[in-house]
């Protein structure tokens, strides 16, 4: 971006700086600088200059809404509109989470036009299993909300206009069933499923990947993942229909790059069976949403953002050949990482969450949601969660970074470490590619051991000191300020909430119950491959119309595509 | 002259299947396996019967307990009444998020040792050393 003879001036002028540095700090004071590198494992030196990026081509940087949208997906950033504040939410039953929903919108949780509606299913739902079932004792209610039965969504979203309300919930194993019961709710309101704006997580090899938990074997959690897509993009063009996350695995201690990777890397595995079952990709691939992590390392976690967009729409262009705008931008919502958050002097996770939504704005992303300071200790309480949203508030009303767009753009270690973050990202998922593939790499483990060994690493860091972590193993203190911290009564909880699926399931249709599940297995069943995707969203709206529950559901996949643990 | 070689301490550590989080889990597995204590590990509960038939089949001396999710008071509960209903003297320990205000009632329902997220690793295995094999 200098021509030959600037960056000739330069070069003279980072000598003299060079000179004056030995001659200081090496020669006078013995001192040495220590070796430095991003989270990446990128090594750093004390100050970037135009020699840098001089490889860097503008046309690669861009401006703001242009192809490859490092500096962001629309000529407009903050200036047009605000990022949307969507905050998960859940605990103990409908009622209460819906008031929780009700008391941060009142505060100012918004999206970009109507109502958020973000919800995460106890561990009960979470995994499939509905209040009553034996398996459920002791899990209802905490973790999130129970979420079972159409009539509990009907409590949550009872009354809002689901044309303009944003609906998602955080679902792993359960995204098909909860995503029928949605239709089908909506169904009996008059709503057709085009209509329908929200989102389905649809990423449960990610999460079974990051937690560790049960789903099915990676193979069949891919053919449920296409079936998903291959119902909302035909029939529900405003849904998102997977969410990319990132998140997971960063909370599993995967450094930027290695986050960027899996996400492209299961993005790139996804479009091609999505294409393989006949979808248009201009179809498909705008309904993408994404969930990144965003970790303490300020300045390459901005410059993740950017290189990531960027290399979205690279692939999308180069290696799809789609040409379609909406299809290349790639829309962030971001998650503050909670793997950061101390137990210890809880009030400091303020202050990483602010630099943590500072990184994200400077990022240009589109939604964060912060996580709240009191979850290293409980679930968020109601003032930890308005807390979150004040940060979002202060950042955008006060600080006045949301003037510009990328305002960091040109900087000459910005751009220096977007160019180098996206080629190390490239690595890994090139690397990914040539061992088969996302899927692949989950059965073979791979991706696994490469996320042990980080957690393994990051552990010996902090024990070594290597790796501070203010309050935990430096600056600690005996008596240290406490917050309350937030419970549920989750005995009765849990014997509310199984009272209510036992009316529920007294009340149906025993037999249209029967039937229906009996057609689930069937087409389950009759889903051998990904290329056979189709069939079997229409039969769970069909089972969710007849009201079959959510552990209902589940139970046939269950039965039919076996169970699997990543370890 | 070398006294007989002592028996390796054996222990079981394990969490609910549903617990979506064992980073935490896993550093104390590795840990302990590197403090020389044998370790059962099994990440997938679906009951507290299963944990007492693992920790009869494997003969261990000490259940560890792994929950961050709110269900440590539950788990404990019916680990510990379980556990008396078969007749087995074992002691158990609870880590992961938990409150200060439930160490105590933990203890009160007899578990042996609690450990939240402040205390380290070493403390961990020391504790159970110490428990059960007198160092």
């Amino acid at each position: 971006m200098v021509d030959k003879k600037g960056l000739n001036k330069v070069k003279e002028m980072e000598e003299k700086w060079q000179k004056n540095y030995t001659e200081k700090y090496e020669k006078k004071l013995g001192f040495k600088m220590p070796e430095s590198h991003t989270e990446s494992g990128i090594s750093l030196k004390p100050v970037y200059t135009p020699l840098d990026i001089s490889d860097v081509d503008y046309s690669d940087i861009e401006m703001p809404g242009s192809y490859p949208y490092t500096r962001g997906l629309y000529p407009l950033t903050y200036q047009y509109q605000p990022w949307m504040t969507q905050q998960i939410h859940g605990y103990a039953r409908a009622e209460e989470t819906r008031e929780r929903g009700e008391k941060l919108a009142k505060e100012g949780m918004k999206g970009y036009k109507g109502a958020v509606l973000f919800v995460v299913p106890d561990l009960a739902s979470a995994y499939g299993y509905d209040p009553d079932a034996q398996e459920a004792r002791g899990m209802v209610g905490i973790g999130g909300t129970s979420v079972n039965s159409e009539e509990d969504i009907r409590i949550i979203c009872d009354g809002y206009d689901l044309k303009k309300t944003r609906v998602g919930f955080s679902t792993k194993t359960t995204c098909l069933p909860i995503l029928a019961m949605y239709v089908a709710y909506a169904e009996r309101l008059g709503y057709e499923p085009k209509d329908l704006n929200g989102q389905s997580q649809n990423r449960r090899k990610i999460s079974w990947l990051g937690q560790n938990t049960r789903d099915h074997p990676p193979q069949e959690q891919l053919k449920l993942q296409v079936e998903l897509i291959k119902y909302c993009v035909e029939n529900m063009p405003r849904w998102n229909h997977t969410n990319l996350c990132g998140y997971v695995v960063g909370e599993n201690c995967a450094s930027p790059a290695q986050e960027m990777a899996f996400m492209l890397s299961e993005a790139i595995e996804l479009i091609e069976c999505g294409i393989k079952v006949g979808l248009n990709p201009d179809d498909m691939i705008p309904r993408f949403s994404a969930q990144m992590h965003m970790g303490m390392d300020f300045f390459e976690e901005i410059c993740k953002l950017r290189a990531f967009r960027k290399m979205w729409a690279k692939t999308i262009k180069e290696r799809f050949g789609c040409e379609k705008a909406a299809s290349q931008q790639f829309r962030i919502h971001v998650h503050t990482g909670g793997i950061n958050l101390t137990a210890q002097q809880p009030l400091n996770n303020i202050t990483r969450a602010t630099l943590q939504v500072l990184a994200s704005v400077l990022g240009s992303t589109q939604s964060i949601h912060t996580s709240s300071y009191d979850e290293a200790l409980s679930l968020p309480s109601e003032d930890a969660a308005i807390t979150s949203l004040r940060i979002n508030q202060i950042i955008l009303n006060e600080s006045g970074v949301a003037k510009l767009c990328d305002p960091l753009g040109g900087s000459y270690y910005v751009e220096w470490l977007t160019d180098r973050l996206e080629k190390e990202a490239w690595k890994i998922t090139g690397e990914i590619e040539e061992r088969g593939g996302f899927t692949r790499c989950m059965e073979t483990g791979w991706l696994w051991n490469i996320l042990d060994q980080r957690i393994m690493t990051w552990r010996q860091e902090v024990d070594s000191g290597q790796r501070i972590i203010v309050g935990v193993n430096k600056y600690r203190q005996e008596e240290a300020l406490e917050v309350p911290e937030f419970t549920v009564d989750q005995e009765v909880v849990e014997k509310m909430a199984a009272q209510r699926i036992r009316e529920w399931k007294q009340s149906r249709n025993q037999d249209e119950v029967k039937n229906a599940l009996k057609r689930v297995e069937t087409a389950a069943r009759g889903y051998m491959s990904v290329d056979q995707a189709g069939h079997l969203m229409p039969v769970l709206i069909d089972a969710a119309r007849a009201r079959c529950t959510l552990g209902e559901m589940v139970g046939v996949f269950f039965q039919v595509y076996g169970q699997a643990y990543p370890c | 002259m070398e006294t007989a070689k002592k028996e390796k301490v054996r222990v079981l550590l394990t969490r609910h299947v549903f617990e979506g989080h064992d980073i935490g889990l896993r550093t104390i597995v590795n840990r302990c396996r590197e403090s020389g204590i044998e370790v059962i590990y099994y990440p997938r509960f679906k009951d507290l019967n299963e944990v007492v038939k693992v920790a009869e089949e494997e003969d261990v001396g000490l259940i560890g307990i792994s929950s961050s999710t709110g269900a440590h008071l539950y788990l404990s509960e019916v680990l510990i009444s379980t556990l008396k209903e078969k007749g087995m003297v074992m002691p158990v320990i609870v880590g992961g998020i938990i409150p200060d205000k439930d160490a105590s009632r933990l203890k009160g329902l007899g578990i042996a040792g609690v450990f939240g997220p402040g205390s380290s690793p070493e403390e961990v295995t020391s504790f159970i050393l110490k428990l059960l094999d007198g160092h």
